[in-house]
């Protein structure tokens, strides 16, 4: 299977039995070989290849781990070092499925889902990295970059106020039994406070079934839910200007909910040793390391996962939404001409956080477009949102590199909500702007960048031909305020221009 | 030319393009999975076109 990360609008075509449309990757490998000796983890692994190619080393790429090496890791090693291959900026990461794989999948009750799956041996890959697993250390990110990577042994002791164990990348049913033999017995520093997440309902009921779940509360952890939490600034925030080792994946500046916190990211084993001894220290300094084998057989309780309702109930079912989930914004095909107003104009590097901040205080209301919208371009100008709500439609004008940073497709949904029917912009970050088409706002360049100038914020704008021009690639805005007329381009795809006169993807989606 | 793993998976559910890196291609999606934060809005744009696949 082949994993990827994607926006909320391409996931609900996706569900809907459309196509996922993304850039055919190039391909690279990574062979290991060697094995991990004790207290080096599949963890330092995927810091290492992040060291090896930084955060924008996996772009446009897919990496394919392979080699004599793989065979010493277990599937869980393996996800945490596929996990972690979103940091490189990866579309995304493979391990081959092999007799590994099957003896998970039998565990887990799953056998007969086992596919073989390798490359061939002359499959050409676009680069590769060798990486010997015996030879690696123990290895910690620091701030604010997954890729700011150094060895764990040449920043000892810093002082640790925090320490957070769990995530995605390492809160599997092995790292939750390693920690606790490294825990048992123990007392954690009084000046650190330890956090716990188990990856799962299975994860914390085998832990708690086999003791080990005790161990690790005896230490004087806190046991955190199942999920995210602290990774996204949802609770665990460190204290003003603290350090907190994390076993997570992300440590950019200020997502823990602490502006001045921070963060840097560690294996579970060096997590602990960090919160034993209160400072940054090798866990080689922990003694003897664990040994934990995968289990014969994993307890599986599906009783509360929910089978599709069948489709003679499903048009009866009804969608309750609370107070805080409002439905989609309304879509607004775009038409041959439209007048609007110019309600916002803003300089270069425009980021999505600037479009749509997140943290605690925003991020309960992601399914509340309606309420999101007040902080929208809140940062730039506070009046935006009443603007553009007065205004009707509208349009934005912006400086180059306008969107760039996250994917975060509340940035398009949130100004279209606003009524926004095009931004007209130096240039553009390519994500958002395939957020915004997929929204149904366009993105259109100037002609002359010197033209930003002629349009002020208040102008009575007006496009007309719009279709035309769509296909020709030059679209003319009229200036009513100023009487003067500016050249703007577009190169749309034929998927895209049709995705833009139904609205957006959605609307896309539904007509086809 | 021999393939690689993911060229393997991408060949299989290619329904639009072809292999060529950089230009764009259109995959068939076997499962999709979503988030706490991020699922609700997700699945509030699929309800009109619900498929039962």
């Amino acid at each position: 299977m082949l994993a990827m990360g994607a926006g909320g609008l391409d996931v609900a075509v996706a569900m809907g039995g459309g196509a996922y449309y993304i850039t055919m990757p190039k391909m690279y490998k990574v062979n290991l070989t060697g094995k991990l000796r004790g207290f080096v983890t599949a963890k330092d692994v995927s810091l290492e290849i992040l060291r090896i190619l930084s955060v924008k080393g996996g772009v446009g790429a897919i990496i394919e781990w392979g080699g004599e090496g793989i065979k010493t890791l277990s599937v869980p090693e393996r996800a945490t070092i596929t996990n972690m291959g979103t940091e490189l900026g990866a579309t995304t990461s493979i391990f081959p499925s092999d007799e590994i794989t099957k003896a998970f999948l039998e565990a887990q009750g799953r056998g007969a889902d086992y596919v073989p799956l390798e490359s061939d041996p002359d499959a050409h890959y676009d680069k590769i990295i060798d990486i010997d697993l015996s030879t690696l250390e123990p290895l910690i990110a620091c701030p604010h970059s997954p890729d700011n990577v150094v060895k764990v042994s040449e920043i000892e002791g810093t002082p640790v106020d925090q320490v957070c164990i769990g995530s995605c990348t390492n809160s599997s049913l092995s790292d939750m039994l390693k920690v606790a033999a490294l825990l048992k017995g123990k007392t954690i520093c009084p000046s650190v406070s330890l956090s716990v997440s188990p990856g799962s309902k299975q994860v914390l009921s085998m832990l708690a079934s086999s003791g080990a779940l005790g161990d690790i509360l005896a230490s004087g952890a806190r046991l955190l839910e199942c999920a995210c939490g602290p990774c996204i600034g949802m609770g665990f925030s460190p204290n003003s200007a603290g350090v907190s080792l994390r076993t997570f994946n992300r440590n950019f500046q200020g997502r823990s909910g602490t502006k001045d916190g921070n963060v840097y990211l560690v294996s579970p084993e060096t997590a602990v040793a960090a919160a034993v001894f209160g400072k940054i220290t090798d866990p080689r300094k922990l003694g003897e390391a664990p040994v934990v084998t995968i289990p014969e057989k994993y307890a599986i309780d599906d009783s509360a996962v929910i089978e599709p309702a069948n489709a003679d109930d499903a048009a009866s079912l009804e969608v309750k939404r609370g107070p805080n989930i409002k439905p989609f914004p309304d879509s607004h095909p775009v038409t041959d001409e439209i007048s609007a107003k110019l309600v916002l104009k803003v300089g270069d590097n425009i980021t999505t956080d600037h479009i749509m901040p997140a943290g605690a205080k925003i991020l309960p209301y992601r399914s509340n477009i309606p309420y999101l919208s007040r902080f929208c371009f809140g940062v730039c100008d506070e009046q935006f949102p009443e603007n553009a709500k007065a205004a009707g439609q509208s349009f934005v004008v912006g400086g180059t590199n306008y969107g760039q940073g996250s994917s975060r497709e509340h940035a398009a949904l949130v100004p279209l909500y606003l009524g926004v029917r095009a931004v007209i912009a130096k240039s553009f970050a390519r994500i958002h702007a395939a957020n915004l088409i997929n929204a149904g706002i366009m993105p259109l360049t100037f002609e002359n960048p010197e033209d930003y100038d002629k349009l002020a914020q208040g102008d009575e704008l007006c496009m007309s031909d719009i279709f035309a021009g769509m296909d020709s690639g030059n679209i003319t805005l009229n200036n009513k305020t100023k009487n003067i007329s500016v050249k703007l381009n577009c190169s749309f795809t034929d998927r895209q221009k049709a995705i833009l006169k139904a609205g957006g993807l959605l609307g896309y989606t539904k007509g086809e | 030319m021999g393939l690689t793993i993911a060229q393997k998976i991408i060949k299989n559910h290619i329904v639009e393009g072809d292999m060529t890196p950089g230009t764009e291609i259109a995959l068939k999606i076997d499962q999709t999975l979503t988030q706490d934060a991020t699922g609700t809005m997700a699945t509030l744009n699929l309800k009109p076109s619900a498929s039962t696949e």
